[in-house]
């Protein structure tokens, strides 16, 4: 008798110490989601070999798999060494496993190999859908579907903010780490509130009008921007006027030169993480940025613009369009708008609170704060 | 066509027959000459449109009166002038005369009325050395990014024609064949092509996808100055060349008959056509329509007379784009479409409507 309660004991206390380490319920239950498609995920099983449709939801992951953030990646493209290097190399520094994960593709969906997914064996897949890799159309993931492999399409670029919250519950939710998808969505959601809350007060003629351009002198003509979707709908969450949102339909375009000169915005912001544009991201200085953008802000092109005479003219990484790091865009954005409002809101800080959350947090310089052009051009 | 029934009329007709035929001829001239002044007028209203087009508003006047006195003009407004409307206006202008002017010799010389600097890989071999240059940046603080597009475009569009001219060398090769393995030359860098979109990450294939729409967006003085310089070097070469171009229409055969060294004639026009369309296509992109269909409006036109069909084609080539250039700053007001999609719109409907006027004669 006693024996057979100490052994029913030490079962029991054993099921709870493993259910503990593992962070999962001690019966492994099917689990099921809405994914930001309004389609319902299910997994068996907590799924251990897990394919990213591209490498940059490994962003996402970090978050949630804290310990060992590569350990459950089986396969991804090779988007985030090649688009965003410095990143890559940070992480290969304390994980040299990185570089053996499976590719299966470069950083296109078209270059994705279904069979490479399927020989990986997965038991589930990641998509974002929009971007670099197998997108909401796709017909991979019809394939994976009928070869029982889940998938979960997730969206940090299309509609960045709302994106953000229904995608990490539902990581958090299939992953096991609901937990540590609450702890950082509360995290996200107590710097948002802050932001969003006094954006709801004010008027429409409290709202400064920005002209976001990307990726500037990368870019082959001046004027590339983005409207409604993406960071265009970030520059309206945080009380601007984006002035291609009218104007630009798609997702991008290039707005006339002449259009901006005429609209003269109040706030010009330039995205970059490359040569021969302006260098923000992981392990770039302050000097490196600086510089880069005063190349940027010497175009001719844009020279007359009361924003970059004025010295309201900012730099912002342009991956923030695709990383649920984006709050760190957003506060700064928002400061950038709105000086008084949200003089007290520090993104230096709060980037210290993200990289609590991160294993190997972010260095390096991914905003620049007010600049004018360095000489008025003849 | 014409031509040779002057050439065959001339030669056993009578006194009086020629006297008529003579004056029929000045009266051919006459009209011809006025169809190109016309066109050269219709060129700058459109011009002027496209100057006075934009949209902060500004008009001819302010435009104008800027030019003659720039310190009147704001920042703002100089900048509207100088970097905006005047190099987007004459780039659209110089792409097109360029363009179609290759188009107009290339028709010629390859005997065939498909033949442009488009259909026969001038445009793809731009395509791939501007590509190479996108996905495959060189870090050399003296060749900036940009430059390295406009001169890898450049160099392989100039290696193509070349390329054309050594197959007709070494095999003595036919203008069939040229034909043939300029078509090959589209499939096999629009292949490479494919497959550095493939391997590029997203923003770069934005950037390769955008290269290939063709836009004026590009133009800076320095680009504007050279392409004009090529036109102004090129253009009196072509029109010494026009009256053998006209005698090779006849037939190589025939051109022979009259003293013309085909092979040299060829050769020269290929020089031409490459250094046109090379500079063009590496400035802005590629340009489909006008360099196919601008030849052949301006033949609709003026007829086969290459004295009058080099100028005219320049002329319509430069229109259409002109009018494509006001097209793309109106169809998405605020917004540059790339002119390399609107050209087909713009230049379509005028091609039909030449076509069914004139029927049985293309």
């Amino acid at each position: 008798m006693n024996l057979y309660r100490a052994c029913r004991r030490l079962v029991a206390s054993s099921l709870l110490v493993a259910a503990g380490w593992a962070g999962i319920a001690p019966v492994a239950l099917a689990v099921e989601v809405t994914d930001v498609l309004g389609r319902k995920v299910e997994v068996s099983a907590e799924p251990l070999r897990i394919v990213l449709g591209e490498g940059r939801l490994f962003y996402a992951l970090a978050l949630l798999d804290r310990e060992a953030p590569f350990k459950r990646i089986v396969g991804w493209q090779s988007d985030m060494r090649l688009l965003d290097p410095n990143t890559y190399a940070m992480y290969e520094r304390t994980y040299p496993e990185v570089k053996d994960i499976a590719v299966i593709g470069q950083a296109s969906e078209q270059s994705v190999s279904v069979e490479q997914i399927l020989s990986l064996k997965p038991d589930l897949a990641i998509f974002s859908i929009a971007g670099e890799g197998p997108t909401q159309h796709s017909p991979i993931a019809d394939l994976l579907d009928k070869a029982g492999i889940p998938v979960l399409f997730i969206d940090f670029r299309v509609n960045p903010i709302t994106g953000v919250q229904t995608s990490l519950s539902a990581l958090g939710a299939l992953l096991g780490r609901e937990q540590q998808a609450q702890q950082y969505l509360d995290f996200y959601n107590s710097h948002l509130n802050r932001i969003t809350d006094a954006v709801a007060e004010l008027r429409p003629e409290d709202k400064p009008s920005v002209f976001l351009e990307l990726l500037p002198m990368v870019w082959q003509a001046p004027g590339h921007t983005t409207g409604k979707s993406g960071m265009g709908s970030v520059i309206e969450a945080v009380g601007g006027r984006n002035i291609a949102a009218g104007v630009v339909p798609g997702a991008l375009g290039d707005v006339n030169v002449e259009y901006v000169l005429t609209e003269d915005p109040d706030v010009y912001i330039a995205s970059g993480n490359r040569q021969p544009g302006l260098l923000l991201g992981a392990d770039i200085t302050d000097a490196q940025a600086r510089e880069s953008m005063g190349r940027v802000l010497a175009r001719p092109e844009f020279a007359p613009l009361t924003a970059i005479r004025e010295g309201r003219a900012y730099g912002i990484w342009h991956d923030f369009y695709n990383s649920p790091y984006n709050i760190l865009a957003i506060e700064a954005m928002a400061r950038w708008l709105h000086p008084e409002l949200f003089a007290e809101v520090d993104p230096k800080a709060t980037m210290q609170e993200l990289n609590g959350f991160l294993a190997t947090g972010l260095s390096g310089k991914y905003w620049l704060d007010g600049m004018s052009a360095e000489a008025e051009q003849p | 066509m014409s031509v040779s029934s002057y050439c065959l009329a001339s030669a056993d007709g009578t006194a009086a027959e020629s006297a008529t035929l003579g004056l029929q001829y000045r009266r051919q001239i006459l009209r011809r000459t006025l169809l190109v002044l016309g066109l050269a007028v219709m060129l700058c209203l459109s011009v002027l449109i496209d100057l006075s087009s934009g949209p902060s508003g500004m008009g001819l006047a302010r435009l104008v009166e800027g030019l003659f006195d720039p310190s009147i003009l704001q920042l703002t407004e100089r900048v509207i002038v100088w970097n905006v409307r005047l190099p987007y206006s004459l780039m659209a202008l110089l792409v097109g005369a360029a363009l179609a002017l290759a188009g107009a010799e290339m028709q010629v010389i390859l005997d065939n009325p498909l033949a442009s600097p488009f259909t026969l890989g001038v445009s793809s071999a731009a395509a791939l050395g501007a590509s190479l240059a996108i996905a495959f940046p060189l870090t050399l603080a003296w060749f900036a990014p940009s430059l390295q597009i406009t001169v890898f475009a450049f160099v392989f569009a100039f290696g193509s024609v070349l390329l054309l001219q050594a197959m007709s060398r070494l095999r003595g090769a036919g203008t069939e064949s040229l034909v043939l393995f300029g078509i090959a030359l589209v499939f096999g860098c629009n292949a490479v092509v494919s497959l550095l979109q493939l391997l590029a990450t997203e923003d770069v294939l934005q950037q390769l996808v955008f290269w290939t729409m063709g836009s004026v967006a590009r133009a800076d003085w320095n680009k504007l100055s050279l392409l004009a310089l090529v036109l102004a070097v090129v253009m009196p070469f072509s029109l010494r060349a026009s009256p053998r171009m006209t005698l090779l229409r006849l037939g190589e055969d025939r051109a022979r008959s009259f003293g013309v060294d085909v092979r040299r004639l060829r050769f020269a026009s290929l020089m031409r056509i490459s250094l046109l369309a090379a500079t063009a296509v590496a400035f802005v992109g590629t340009i489909g329509f006008v360099g196919l269909v601008g030849p052949h409006i301006a033949r609709l036109l003026v007829g086969e007379d290459q004295r009058f069909l080099f100028p005219a084609s320049a002329l319509v080539g430069a229109l259409l784009m002109s009018l494509s250039s006001i097209a793309s700053k109106l169809i998405l007001p605020g917004v540059i479409v790339p002119v390399g999609i609107v050209t087909a719109f713009v230049g379509v409907p005028v091609f039909v409507m030449l076509v069914f006027k004139r029927g049985k004669q293309l």
